[in-house]
């Protein structure tokens, strides 16, 4: 499990208080300009090295993502950071918000340098207000400080914007994220053009999560090598979990990227509630991530290739524990329901995909479903994987076809026929 | 659009007003829809937590957008309301963690001791109540947020106890995070 030293975030629970006097004796803006001053060509080039991928789901390579902005060419870029949080069983950004917002600045600061960003906007859900009241005090502060506007320490430019969402799921997608800050709908874009060349504005647009970019000073500071020697291949570094569900102490939690997933319930959340025996199933990375029975959680790593190999993905690092008391057909369906409500509408098989998809559940929650329908859901998302702009109909698709391959029988066993 | 006759017309207070410029000037001169949210979110909060049409025409006239972009939006995202709510305005999630853990319980009880009917507000006028999907904080399930305040890791007891000091007026919305916790609820240790 991870060593204290190795944290990355070392006030995850505001336990030292929440001031950039604080933040700054706790390591912060240590040495900014001496970062800085190595050229952005040094930063891209460290963050490929230390194999950071996005942590907001996707996995994408950070350095890579920066490394797509063009160098010369002469339009504004910007530098947007997904606070959009909202997956259910996820909430460890909102503990970065909250407690660690001087971390996410300086994160914002060394990527606008790196991309030569004009300006960042941090996208933060609507309902997070008071998260975005912690940060942009910490953002004046900032300011106050020259670290934040004009000329700051001879080096650069920047301004910092928060944008406030308003209730749309949809909007954590990256290209619906850039049409909500452009004051539309939060209808996903069609990709190409992918944002590194036409994203916010038109503009060359680096968009990431805010666990990514919280993570980047500790990098910078420790190194690639440091960074890349925690975890496992494929897998490097530390990762935020959330813990929630039937567990004796819900967290979140920064642990090493390949740690033992039992480890992590039994230490960090103290137990599954009853014990490990007690232990239903594991939904490991969020909702759309494929549901794991208690057989393959027995020994099951999390990191990218182990939870793949389990036939399930890392996706936002959100443990949600279900032990025995728990109905799992009213779990599938309270997902299903949720990524239905939460469906922008805008393509076809996930707008009716998903409420087909619920219909049928509904039938078996009033215990009117039938074998045909169970072949009928199999179809149904079989057949609508891939079909439309943006993810999330196929979170719908992974979320039911794991609920299949394991609980079928729940099914049939509900089946009047 | 016609604005219909009988809703009261709208602008913002001086205060709001400039609060209204500084949203403005955040966004490049040339990408003014950008402040379509963000001035909704004001107004709405300006006008006691609902919009309306003549709302909206103020705010096409305000920043010189059409009254359809306005509507295309507000329409859209579920925090923006057109009809009246509570001076509480509760939100409670009913997503998969909050789910597990009897949140459809607490939403009851809660309907119970507010008195709230349906989608209608408490006939005292303190409070409607909806269920929302998830609000990132499953680790502190069950969680509801107040108008935007967010209550965490809630037991019968303590919603009952948050309503009750709604009731008596206790301004609650003014506490810091690690007030309201260590008032409402179990402290969490990690
Ligand atoms: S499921 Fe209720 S807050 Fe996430």
């Amino acid at each position: 499990m991870l060593a204290e030293e190795n944290k990355v975030f070392n006030n995850l629970y505001g336990q030292n208080g929440v001031t950039l006097d604080i933040a700054k004796k706790l390591g912060s803006f240590a040495d900014l300009k001496g970062i800085l001053e190595k050229g952005s060509d040094f930063i891209i080039n460290e963050m490929k090295a230390s194999n950071l991928k996005g942590r907001g789901g996707a996995a994408f390579s950070v350095g890579m993502k920066w490394s797509f902005i063009s160098k010369d060419d002469p339009r504004d870029r910007y530098l947007v950071i997904n606070g959009d949080e909202g997956e259910p069983g996820t909430c460890k950004d909102r503990e970065l918000l909250r407690h660690e917002p001087y971390k996410l600045i300086e994160g914002i600061i060394i990527a606008s340098y790196a991309i030569k960003a004009k300006a960042c906007y941090v996208y933060i859900r609507g309902e997070f207000a008071e998260e975005a009241k912690v940060l942009q005090k910490a953002i004046d502060e900032c300011y106050q400080d020259k670290l934040l506007g004009t000329n700051c320490l001879g080096l650069y430019d920047l301004d910092v914007y928060i944008h406030l969402g308003a209730g749309a799921y949809i909007c954590g997608e990256e290209t619906a994220l850039l049409e909500s800050l452009e004051g539309r709908k939060g209808f996903p874009r069609l990709k190409p053009p992918f944002p590194a060349n036409c994203g916010l504005y038109s503009s060359p647009t680096v968009i990431n999560n805010v666990e990514t970019i919280a993570t980047v000073p500790a990098i910078l500071y420790r190194g690639a090598k440091w960074y890349s020697s925690i975890g496992v291949e494929n897998s490097a570094g530390t990762k935020l979990f959330c813990i929630s569900g039937h567990v004796n102490n819900p967290c979140v939690v920064e642990e090493e990227m390949g740690v033992s997933l039992k480890d992590m319930i039994e230490t960090h959340a103290r137990g599954v509630i009853g014990g490990w025996d007690n232990l239903l199933a594991v939904i490991p990375g969020g909702a759309s991530t494929p549901i794991l029975p208690k057989n393959f959680c027995d020994r099951l790593n999390m990191d990218f290739d182990s939870l793949k190999g389990a036939g399930s993905a890392l996706g936002t690092g959100a443990i949600m524990v279900f032990n025995k008391n728990t109905n799992l057909l009213k779990v599938i369906h309270n997902i299903v329901h949720f990524y239905y409500d939460e469906s922008c509408g805008q393509c076809t098989p996930c707008r009716e995909g998903s409420g087909g998809a619920l219909k049928l559940l509904n039938k078996f929650m009033n215990n009117q479903g039938t074998a045909k329908d169970i072949d009928a859901l199999d179809n149904l998302v079989g057949r609508t994987l891939g079909t439309s702009i943006c993810g999330l109909n196929d979170a719908t698709v992974f979320a039911v076809k794991g609920f299949l391959k394991h609980y079928k029988d729940l099914l049939l066993e509900k089946s009047i026929n | 659009m016609k604005v219909n006759i009988g809703e009261p017309s709208f602008s913002f207070t001086l205060n709001n007003d400039k609060l209204a410029k500084e949203i403005i000037s955040k966004y490049p001169e040339t990408q003014r829809f950008s402040a379509i949210m963000p001035l909704l979110t004001l107004a709405q909060k300006q006008n006691g937590g609902h919009l309306n049409d003549p709302i909206i025409q103020y705010l096409s006239t305000y920043l010189n957008v059409s009254v359809m972009s306005f509507y295309e939006v507000a329409k859209f995202y579920t925090m923006y309301k057109f009809k009246p709510v509570g001076k509480y305005h509760i939100s409670f999630c009913k997503s998969v963690v909050c789910m597990v853990l009897d949140a459809d319980d607490l939403y009851d009880h809660c309907k119970k001791i507010t008195g709230v009917m349906g989608n209608e507000v408490s006939s005292d006028g303190l409070f409607s109540v909806q269920q929302v999907e998830c609000l990132g904080a499953c680790v502190n399930a069950p969680v509801m947020t107040v108008n935007n305040i967010s209550y965490e890791n809630l037991t019968k007891i303590s919603l009952s106890k948050i309503i009750d000091d709604m009731k008596k007026g206790l301004n609650m919305g003014s506490m810091s995070i690690v007030q309201r916790s260590a008032i409402y609820h179990v402290f969490k240790q990690h």
